[in-house]
């Protein structure tokens, strides 16, 4: 056991629960993930070790300030520090029940690091479950706020169980203040024709760590669509595995980031093709300025029996410094032979052609370059159904790109 | 209105440009013909103020004021258009989006009120029919799957809808079969007026039987070799540009 794992571990209870323990127990014999392994080539997290040791006094006390719904009329849970707070939330939606507390399956097969640490040491949870044929028309939204009040970091656990045939829109708000390391787990299962949508703002403190592992089993002609959008955090990691369990199920991913600064953004994503007849969408755009950094990885992987698989990956980067960076590497597993996949990458500088073309018209340097910036960006949100949720996620993205001195208005 | 003197232009270290002159007052519409090669685009660019075109010697001043000190933009706003040969494409960027920002850009420096929607709508919707821009083509993005002569008739909605003082237009009869040459020319034209002034460069003498200019210059290997009026462009087209040589500029 290394050190880093000896103090994590401090904090943990030691209950009863069989899959913390396990979990508990995987993280103590492999400690924090280290770029020797292939998964965290691109992302070290040494700098996270001192956020998560429960002894170090806290960085700051603050009150946080709860933020608007990003979606009009969403019902909300409200959860501080890793705490769910039932004074802030509001969550009576029909043939939906939410549970706090729970704990998720530890072993998904393969070392799953932040899900480990997540469930290990989980502050709290809640279990969503909707009724089969039940479609709301409210969204839930979650509202994850860090303060940097408490030492040793939050971690939660999400489970999303949706009945046969039913529809919710589930949106992840991350936001705080100061310094703090923000972990959470989440396990989706939708049965058969069910159907998620799920938006996520990732826009933590700029100060702090961000690490999310979700897990999505989809069943028979059931679909899944995720949005996520990175603008916070010094380091996050949105790590996402898709099972795609049923025959005619489908699922979208796309994300869209904005680095600046020397954050680092890094988006790892792998999609099974279990059984024929399933399709997979992935498309994530990042624009990189200063010496931020991105990362992405994309792993499909198409089992042998899954024939008619469609499959397509697509991650473009703009650069807007010499020092940005982005690391792109797809990965495409392919062991049936009657399949459609495709996969592209690409990395690139403004067009100056277009900038110059912006100019001669009257449009000033640094306006035209947001112009265009934002222009890279925005299809990327058009999957977005909700059409105020849309333009507040454009607007946030928009402002974190202003670059100084293009403020017009 | 624009005054070049003995300009010199250099492009990735070679000169391109080699002492050229020309005066174009207020109220004229000047023609610029030359063959591949001779320095056309490289002077469009340069008057618009793009970058890695560089003025090695000489100078340029539009409307009393030096020009070549001033950002691309600046120029803009100073009244200076050029319709581009190659329209660039902007995927994402609706026309309409980008003709209202570029309008009020412009609008703001010169210290102008910017117009509102409603406004900017009226002003578009009139300029756009002329043209036969169809409302559905302004929400296209720019340029983006446009045909030649779409792209063309873009550029002459841009210039009519930023009324700019100077209209320099590089080839903008290239790509054009004879119906959109007639509709960017009848557009050209509309803006024709004794405050305004124009320069049209062209590589073939068709676009100056629908623009008539009032004076006519051949530009070959950097300078101008040949100036006259109208009939110098018929000329050119009977006797080929081999006949105005450099041999004759010395």
């Amino acid at each position: 056991m290394d050190s880093t794992a000896e103090i994590l571990l401090e904090r943990f209870s030691g209950d009863a629960d069989t899959d913390r323990t396990a979990a508990r127990d995987r993280f103590r014999d492999a400690g924090l993930p280290t770029p020797k392994q292939e998964a965290w080539k691109f992302t070290n997290l040494r700098p996270l070790t001192q956020f998560l040791d429960a002894r170090t006094e806290p960085a700051n006390d603050s009150t946080p300030a709860i933020p608007d719904t990003l979606v009009d009329g969403a019902h909300r849970v409200v959860i501080i520090d890793g705490r769910i707070d039932g004074d802030l939330s509001d969550a009576g939606i029909d043939g939906l029940s939410l549970d706090q507390g729970g704990t998720l399956q530890a072993d998904m097969g393969g070392r799953r690091a932040v899900r480990d640490l997540s469930i290990a040491m989980a502050d709290d949870g809640l279990r969503i479950t909707l009724d089969a044929n039940a479609a709301p028309s409210q969204a839930l939204e979650l509202v994850f706020i860090g303060t940097g009040s408490r030492s040793g970091g939050h971690h939660f656990t999400l489970e999303i169980a949706l009945g046969s045939n039913s529809a919710l829109t589930v949106v992840e708000h991350h936001l705080g203040s100061n310094a703090y390391a923000a972990t959470l787990a989440t396990d989706v299962r939708l049965a058969d024709g069910a159907r998620l949508r799920h938006v996520k703002l990732q826009d933590e403190s700029i100060e702090a760590f961000h690490l999310s592992d979700c897990a999505v089993e989809i069943g028979r002609d059931a679909s899944h669509e995720r949005f996520v959008l990175s603008v916070g955090s010094r380091l996050a990691r949105d790590e996402v595995h898709v099972a795609l369990n049923g025959q005619g199920s489908s699922v979208r991913l796309l994300g869209a980031y904005a680095g600046r600064g020397q954050q680092h953004l890094d988006h790892t994503t792998h999609i099974d093709h279990a059984v024929p007849n399933t399709s997979s969408h992935e498309v994530y755009k990042g624009v990189l300025d200063d010496r931020s950094r991105g990362v992405f990885q994309g792993g499909i992987r198409v089992m042998k029996d899954a024939q008619k698989t469609a499959g397509h990956q697509l991650n473009k980067a703009l650069l807007l410094s010499r020092q940005a960076e982005i690391d792109s590497k797809p990965a495409l597993e392919i062991y049936a032979d009657d399949v459609v996949c495709s996969h592209g990458a690409t990395a690139g500088e403004i067009d100056e052609d277009a900038l110059f073309y912006l100019r001669a018209r009257g449009i000033d340097a640094q306006a035209a370059k947001s112009l265009l910036v934002q222009a890279f960006l925005d299809e990327v949100f058009d999957d977005i159904a909700d059409e105020g949720l849309r333009e507040r996620l454009k607007d946030r993205v928009h402002g974190a790109l202003q670059v100084e001195g293009a403020a017009h208005g | 209105m624009l005054k070049i003197e003995n300009l010199h232009v250099e492009v990735d270290g070679k000169e391109i440009i080699r002492g050229l002159d020309l005066e174009v007052p207020k109220g004229e519409v000047h023609a610029i013909m030359g063959p591949n090669g001779a320095g056309k685009s490289t002077l469009s660019y340069t008057l618009a103020g793009r970058d890695g075109y560089t003025v090695t010697d000489g100078k340029v001043t539009f409307q009393g004021r030096d020009l070549l000190d001033r950002e691309p933009e600046e120029r803009a706003a100073d009244g200076l258009f050029l319709g581009f040969q190659y329209p660039v494409e902007i995927p994402g960027v609706a026309t309409l989006t980008f003709l209202k920002t570029a309008v009020n850009a412009v609008r703001r420096q010169r210290g102008e009120e910017e117009y509102d929607a409603m406004q900017f709508m009226k002003l578009v919707r009139g300029k756009a029919k002329d043209l036969n821009i169809s409302d559905e083509m302004l929400k296209r993005p720019v340029n983006v799957g446009f045909s030649g002569g779409e792209k063309k008739r873009n550029e002459i909605l841009q210039m009519a809808v930023l009324d700019p003082a100077f209209c320099l237009l590089d080839e903008t009869d290239s790509g054009l079969d004879i119906d959109a040459l007639k509709v960017v020319a009848d557009g050209v034209n509309a803006l024709r007026g004794p405050e305004r002034g124009m320069l049209i460069i062209t590589h073939y003498q068709r676009l100056l039987d629908h623009i008539i200019p009032d004076r006519v210059h051949i530009l070959a290997e950097g300078r101008i070799v040949e100036s006259g009026d109208k009939n110098l462009a018929l000329e050119l087209e009977k006797k080929g540009y081999a006949s105005f040589g450099t041999d004759r500029a010395a």
